[in-house]
């Protein structure tokens, strides 16, 4: 992930080794899906935790939507861990809910909940890390 | 757009980033309607999916209508293109809007017209789908 040019209105923090916080601020939606599925992509790829917070999302669609349900799908496959965290405007938790996303991913309202039980850096394998660093 | 007396139009260009400012002229539209904004709410995802669909599996030109009645209000998309009847759009993530849709709104109908594909949604306005 070193370099990576992070779609508009996403940040990525990075609290601890292995682990990612990717925030979504604003409105998403098939005009950024591409980006936000290569980015989700990498970091479940290269990380033990990661959270998507939606908590100061305005807008979500569907195509976000079926993104971060995969990128759920594949930390899964991977044995990590990918938490949702929503809180958020009524419409964003609204499509979340109507597609079904909630019952399939493991979601938190707070950002100390998302990261409970992050993994401690040196429990990780650098092989699995990769050479990550925040994007921007 | 116009939204004289209860009538919205707006007409989208072929463009993915067309759709967040057709989202905010709707929802100022809906605004003026004085539904709740759980309505408001549904109405504005639904009518996104069925614009989003449009832009993805249709081609220009693309329409939005919407009207309030006493106790519905109408949305319609109108586009150019059969995109309805393609396979990929019953199956892949547009195929899970269509069915967003569906659990948003009163009543989704959609139609296929010659080389138009028209999307109808239906709200009553006491009714919360979900």
């Amino acid at each position: 992930m070193a370099g990576t040019h992070l779609p508009q209105d996403v940040q990525l923090e990075r609290p601890s080794s292995g682990v990612a916080v990717v925030s979504f601020t604003g409105e998403h939606d098939l005009a950024t899906r591409d980006a936000i599925s290569l980015l989700l992509a990498n970091l479940v790829g290269e990380n033990h935790l990661v959270v998507a917070d939606f908590s100061t999302a305005t807008f979500v669609d569907t195509s976000i939507v079926v993104v971060v349900r995969e990128s759920g799908r594949a930390a899964r496959t991977r044995g990590s861990l990918f938490r949702l965290q929503l809180a958020t405007a009524p419409i964003v938790e609204l499509i979340f809910r109507a597609s079904g996303a909630l019952d399939e991913l493991d979601c938190v309202s707070t950002r100390q909940e998302g990261l409970r039980e992050a993994p401690k850096s040196n429990d990780l394998s650098t092989e699995d890390l990769g050479e990550g660093t925040p994007g921007g | 757009m116009s939204a004289q007396a209860e009538l919205f139009t707006a007409n989208l260009p072929p463009d993915p980033g067309s759709l967040r400012h057709f989202r905010q002229q709707l929802a100022a539209w809906l605004e003026a309607t004085s539904v709740d904004e759980r309505t408001r709410n549904a109405i504005l995802l639904a009518a996104h999916e069925a614009a989003a669909n449009a832009i993805e599996h249709g081609a220009a030109p693309l329409s939005v209508e919407g009207r309030v009645e006493p106790d519905v209000i109408l949305i319609e998309v109108r586009s150019a293109g059969g995109w309805a009847a393609h396979p990929q759009v019953r199956s892949d993530e547009r195929g899970r809007g269509i069915a967003l849709m569906r659990g948003l709104v009163s009543n989704v109908e959609i139609l296929a017209e010659g080389e138009w594909t028209i999307v109808r949604l239906r709200m009553i306005r006491s009714q919360h789908t979900l």
